[in-house]
């Protein structure tokens, strides 16, 4: 059986989706977040379920953007039946879209989101008027709660076996089912008045920083700990034991390559994941959809819309998703805007990059560096857009017309969800790319070209040395000398994580530099070329002929802006 | 008179849009068209306004909302 989840942005569908498949596909308080389909299966009383999430729709007559993948995907496929989820307070608003999908003859299954909270406003929905007013089969519940999912289960349990599912045409209109709350001055209005909503926004960045990079923060003390159990003991212990086991060249590949390049980036997962939490608070209680709103009439001024806020903030997780939600974006020119303003936004790839060298070249000082790094990451998308309006993607944008969530306390569930997504993705990353990265590294700067192993006191006449110095020229003009450097910046084409594991492996972080030159490293890193996973998105998204100019602008720009910053600094 | 001169918390009837096609259709998706009530919510910077239709919260830009007519309830 196939089953596609259809309804408004922002219903809760992809929460449906994740409770009744175990996924943990992205979801935020935000209209517009899910803009693919996705797919997955699950068995229930031991019936095997198809369930396809789509992007969310107002109408089946004249789709928009993201719309057209649902539009598509309702009239051209093949499946069994539809579950419409809707919010419970905008019932009476989807019975439009609810009389078009029935009109596809597939059988219809509503689920009244939020139906808890709707009740404690002072609302209430007669079920029974509703099904017989609507002719379909109504749940109400909420989308994260398992009982809820369980009843919807119930339901499609007896379309399976052949029994019918209210699902005629006619609808009775006398019959009044819908009771709202009255609509009181809310708390959240507060949030779309500019004097509140800037000054909140700078705050919650200003807290989310310390929190997960400020000297005496939880996280920094626990990113700490880390380390220390793996250097301390962990290392210690597994050097001990196999030392006299294994060769020398094994050794130096384990413990002075793999764990060393490997430690170095996993240290700061405290870090990577408190920051998608912060991100993911904001993101699921809304702020973020009712400051898109606020600042719309400003980042007009830039080339971008409010909506074009979703992407940017996207961003600060990784630059790849963030790639697929511009395709939210309606105007084309904003779209490419915001796509090649996307690799100055910090994605979460870079946050041990800057921990590492600003810990290392700045050390107590580092929280402020790397604050001003990420509040760069907010300024400079902004200007480069501009540049490109002024420039190469002319044009002024369009009109912006959108709803805009409601503020509410994130569940607990979702953001622990999202959370575990995190730590693995990077877990995975570490144990995969970071890995074999540290492996390569190891291997080319301990043999030389004609295959001969080395000490570790003639490294320079390594591969990886010799390469090195091919490419250091790039950094002369802001005084670093040291091949290391060249090759770190390497290897951060593959992950920018590798820029971490790479230094460290090559003792890099001791090396000595100006503090100029330090700065200007960290804004070259900030800035140059996104990872390849990220310009495969870019090829996915936009062709190749905008991938490889994505590549080159920012390959130029990153060693410009670090060049520019190198100069200003030596005035 | 124009949505964006409005009252905040007030409740109004739509009487005329003359918007661009595009930007109608983006109205009447998210339920504004033409004898529609609404309730100004809020006015934001430069010119736009947030208007509550049938429990939405929805932004409405400068120029759309100077394209607006309603008529106090």
């Amino acid at each position: 059986m196939i089953y596609a989840i259809v309804g408004h942005p922002n219903a809760g569908k992809t929460t449906l989706f994740n409770t009744l498949t175990g996924k943990s596909a992205t979801v935020g308080n935000w209209h517009g977040v899910t803009v693919e389909k996705e797919q997955s299966t699950f068995s229930y009383n031991g019936q095997t379920h198809n369930l396809i999430d789509l992007p969310g729709i107002y109408s089946l007559a004249c789709a928009c953007s993201e719309e057209r993948v649902t539009q598509d995907f309702l009239i051209n496929n093949d499946y069994q039946g539809v579950i419409f989820v809707v919010e419970a307070k905008k019932v009476k608003r989807a019975e439009k879209l609810i009389f078009e999908l029935k009109k596809l003859n597939k059988k219809v299954v509503v689920f009244v989101n939020g139906y808890d909270q709707f009740k404690k406003d002072g609302g209430k929905i007669d079920f029974n008027k509703m099904q017989t007013s609507l002719q379909v089969e109504v749940v109400l519940g909420n989308a994260f709660d398992k009982n809820s999912a369980f009843k919807l289960l119930q339901i499609l349990q007896l379309h399976s076996i052949g029994l019918p599912i209210k699902n005629g045409n006619e609808t009775n209109k006398d019959e009044e089912y819908f009771f709202p709350p009255k609509r009181k001055i809310k708390f959240q209005d507060l949030f779309l008045n500019k004097f509140v909503a800037l000054p909140v926004f700078v705050a919650s960045m200003v807290f989310t920083f310390w929190f997960c990079f400020g000297k005496f923060s939880p996280i920094s003390l626990i990113s700490v700990a880390i380390s220390r159990l793996f250097d301390d003991f962990i290392i210690k212990l597994l050097s001990f034991a196999v030392k006299d086991v294994i060769s020398p060249f094994l050794y130096g590949l384990i413990f002075d390559g793999i764990f060393k390049g490997v430690i170095s980036v996993l240290e700061f997962l405290p870090q990577v994941c408190a920051l998608s939490l912060c991100m993911n608070f904001l993101n699921q209680s809304g702020f973020f959809s009712r400051f898109s709103a606020v600042a719309d009439d400003f980042l007009s001024k830039f080339g971008l819309s409010g909506r074009a806020l979703y992407a940017l903030v996207c961003g600060f997780g990784c630059t790849a998703v963030a790639l697929t939600s511009v395709n939210g974006i309606s105007d084309e020119k904003i779209k490419r805007r915001v796509a090649l303003s996307l690799p100055i936004v910090s994605c979460s790839a870079k946050t041990p990059v800057y921990a590492f060298l600003a810990k290392g070249l700045f050390g107590n000082r580092a929280f402020l560096v790397i604050s001003a790094i990420y509040f760069s990451s907010i300024v400079l998308p902004l200007v480069n857009s501009y540049f490109l309006k002024k420039t190469f993607i002319k044009g002024e944008t369009e009109n912006y017309v959108s709803e805009i969530a409601d503020m509410r306390i994130p569940a607990f569930k979702p953001l622990l969800k999202s959370l575990q997504k995190t730590a693995i993705q990077f877990i995975i990353k570490v144990g995969t790319v970071i890995l074999i990265s540290s492996a390569l590294v190891w291997i080319l700067k301990s043999i030389s070209f004609d295959f001969k192993l080395l000490s570790n006191d003639e490294i320079e006449n390594s591969m990886l040395c010799l390469i090195g110095k091919r490419l250091a020229f790039l950094f002369h003009p802001i005084g670093i000398l040291n091949w290391e450097y060249a090759v770190g910046a390497v290897v951060g084409l593959f992950a920018k994580e590798g820029v971490v594991s790479t230094l460290s492996l090559l003792g890099a972080g001791v090396l000595p530099l100006s503090f100029q030159s330090k700065i200007a490293f960290i804004v070259f890193c900030y800035a140059y070329t996104p990872c390849v996973t990220a310009l495969g998105s870019f090829k996915r998204e936009f062709g190749v002929k905008f991938m490889l100019i994505c590549a080159i602008y920012w390959l130029i720009g990153g060693f410009l802006l670090s060049y520019l910053t190198y100069f200003i600094l030596n005035l | 008179m124009i949505l964006s001169k409005a009252e905040i918390g007030k409740d109004y009837l739509v009487l005329k849009i003359s918007a661009n096609q595009k930007d109608k259709i983006k109205l009447y998706k998210l339920g504004v068209f033409k004898m529609q009530t609404l309730r100004l919510v809020n006015k934001i910077a430069g010119g736009g306004v947030i208007i509550s239709v049938k429990f939405s919260d929805i932004v409405v830009g400068k120029n759309v909302a100077e394209k607006i007519t309603v008529e106090k309830l």
